[in-house]
């Protein structure tokens, strides 16, 4: 409660039309010290860290989860989130990585950590191609594109005997591992990773690179007009987001030890990673971090509900696990635009508009 | 030689049913600036309830395509008070992801009651080939051809020859003023908003006659829908005819070259080369109005 009467107060005082664009230029005023979304992401890493050695396997595996959809969603956040440039397509990017390291583990015995570099590589040129043609547009047709390529990616790798076609291709980490130093093993990995994309976050929203971003989502031919290569700062943010994606990717692929097509390519895990930014933030560095925890623990807990809800003696299908997430996306989308962050943390200069 | 003038008539059938595909798609980006992502998902629905009609209650092929429509107008105007009038001053990232949403609803709720079977639609009567000489052609494409066509027509003297086609017009051009002029832009972006789902819904029904399909990869048809509106700019009616058309011709073309799943990558490749080259389709900026 004490959030809204604080919210009101603020209106009012910014209701003097006068001191709006005061208000506005003093980008930056927040409502928490400035340390504390810095102090949460550590405390959040802090927490995670020992649960490798301390949880079951399930939950360590569920654990790994988030901190995939914490690497996909770092890099799908740069060019989406503070960009405004959304992309569908984080199944792409990701794919690419898992199929370049599977076929590399498979075809000539590449270990995971040889597979990394390569698969990161190989998303990033994917989503160079992709941003060659799209993104000196406007940013629907840069989502609309992302969107259908997953289709593409689909098809084309069905087709393509060398990745296994419909078959898809399996993977093997060397040495001996029980299935319990497995799992702490991709989990750490990851946890690796993940620490790497938020440090990266982090490091560009608070940069030139991340203001020129944020001027591109604002109004991009103000931006244009005001010296940001808006173009080479989109490539490169969604270079960035796809080379990220590419590695979670590929240790996504030695984790499930096996890829497939329809799997791999399929639009749930954009769905998942659009939901993740926009549950956690679209526009803070914090905001995947905690997104992919929300994210995941409710799938996970519609997982169990679901299936055992006998709503009027009625078998439930499993699809009503996506029709949740669809409707929480259109209400984050209409009501709560800054996630869960954005509650706590005030927006930087917002704009006036006449 | 007759291989390939019956591929072109193929190809030109089939392109004009991916005009009446492409056409809500174009409207509501051409009029209303709203990027329907949920364009696919809401044609297959359409595609799915008309299946409904006609295979599982055995109703009249031709005269259900209207009811289809219907329905989806009134989902379109219910969409509209719901969701997208509170988008109107929004930013195209918040619109996109609130139809990326729906999107996920419509296909979920579609998979939920028609699973993902594969679905053809039993086209009794309309299910003949007519044959001209050595040239086949099924009288179900010629039939999905000529009503997308009658539709287009229709709609493109609609758009140009009347008053409230002129106010669409108009608010195209630019909203703010066309509120100044009178026109009544909130009720005129209702209907307008079920109209761009109405004739996504129609498009459904024209591709079930010509195509089968199924729930879950309704976004290969949000491609072809894509690249149509790219080749054939925004909003208007003609054009998106021809752009489709041209369309049909070149994947029939294509296949006739290359493999069968190749003509795919043709189809994304013509995609990626009309973004290069378009800014904002065929028409260019200066015709992104209707």
């Amino acid at each position: 409660m004490a959030e809204t009467t604080d919210l009101d107060k603020d209106a009012k005082r910014n209701s003097d039309v006068a001191l709006a664009q005061a208000k506005a230029a003093s980008a930056g005023v927040r409502k928490a010290p400035w340390w504390v979304t810095p102090l949460v992401a550590v405390a959040i890493f802090a927490i995670i860290a020992p649960m490798g050695g301390i949880l079951g396997l399930g939950a360590v595996t569920t654990l790994t989860t988030v901190l995939y959809y914490t690497v996909i969603a770092q890099g799908w956040n740069l060019l989406g989130g503070y960009g405004g440039y959304l992309n569908f397509g984080a199944a792409v990017f990701a794919g690419t990585g898992a199929y370049t390291a599977a076929w590399l583990n498979s075809e000539f015995e590449w270990t995971l950590w040889q597979t990394l570099i390569p698969a990161a590589f190989a998303a990033a040129f994917v989503s160079l191609i992709v941003g060659f043609a799209t993104l000196r547009l406007r940013s629907h047709y840069f989502a609309i594109f992302t969107l259908v390529l997953t289709f593409l990616a689909l098809v084309v790798v069905k087709n393509w005997p060398a990745l296994g076609g419909a078959i898809g291709l399996f993977t093997d980490v060397e040495g001996d591992f029980s299935s319990r130093g497995l799992a702490i093993l991709f989990f750490y990995v990851l946890f690796g990773l993940a620490i790497l994309a938020t440090v990266i976050a982090y490091f560009v929203e608070h940069s030139n690179f991340g203001y020129a971003l944020r001027a591109i989502s604002e109004d991009e031919p103000a931006a244009q007009v005001l010296g940001v290569k808006t173009t080479s700062v989109k490539l490169r943010a969604l270079l960035i987001g796809a080379a990220l994606g590419g590695l979670a990717g590929a240790v996504y692929a030695f984790f499930t030890g096996y890829i497939e097509p329809a799997g791999t390519f399929s639009l749930d895990l954009a769905l998942d990673i659009v939901l993740v930014c926009v549950i956690g933030g679209m526009r803070s560095w914090l905001g995947p971090l905690i997104g992919s925890i929300i994210v995941v623990l409710l799938e996970q807990i519609l997982r169990v509900v679901v299936p055992n809800l006998h709503l009027f003696g009625l078998d439930i299908p499993a699809e009503t696990n996506r029709l949740v997430l669809g409707v929480l996306l259109l209400i984050f989308a209409l009501f709560i635009r800054r996630g869960v962050v954005g509650l706590f943390v005030q927006r930087r200069g917002r704009v006036v508009s006449v | 030689m007759n291989e390939i003038v019956q591929s072109l008539i193929n190809g030109a059938l089939l392109g004009g049913v991916y005009g009446g595909l492409a056409m809500g798609l174009s409207l509501l980006l051409g009029v209303l600036r709203i990027v329907n992502l949920a364009h696919s998902a809401v044609l297959i629905f359409g595609a799915l309830l008309y299946w409904q009609f006609v295979n599982g209650f055995g109703l009249d092929p031709l005269l259900m395509i209207a009811p289809v429509v219907l329905i989806a107008y009134l989902f379109g105007l219910g969409v509209h008070r719901g969701v997208t009038q509170y988008l109107t001053r929004e930013s195209d990232s918040t619109v996109m992801l609130a139809f990326f949403g729906l999107m996920i609803i419509l296909e979920s709720i579609a998979i939920m009651i028609w699973t993902t079977d594969t679905k053809t639609v039993a086209l009794g009567y309309l299910s003949g080939v007519i044959r001209i000489g050595d040239l086949n052609i099924p009288v179900s494409r010629v039939v999905a051809a000529a009503i997308t066509l009658v539709v287009l027509v229709a709609l493109h003297f609609f758009l140009t020859r009347t008053l409230t086609g002129s106010a669409i017009r108009g608010m195209a051009q630019n909203r703010d003023v066309a509120a100044m002029v009178g026109i009544n832009v909130e009720k005129l972006s209702r209907r307008v908003f079920g109209a761009g789902i109405a004739l996504a819904a129609f498009g459904g029904t024209v591709l079930s006659l010509v195509s089968s399909f199924s729930p879950q990869e309704h976004t290969r048809w949000l491609a072809w829908a894509f690249l149509v509106v790219i080749l054939g700019g925004l909003g208007s009616a003609m054009r998106t005819l021809v752009a489709g058309i041209a369309v049909g011709i070149f994947e029939t073309v294509v296949g006739l070259l290359i493999p069968f799943q190749y003509t795919y990558l043709a189809l994304y490749a013509l995609l990626a080369v009309a973004l290069l080259i378009r800014n904002e389709g065929l028409g260019g900026i200066k015709q992104r109005t209707i």
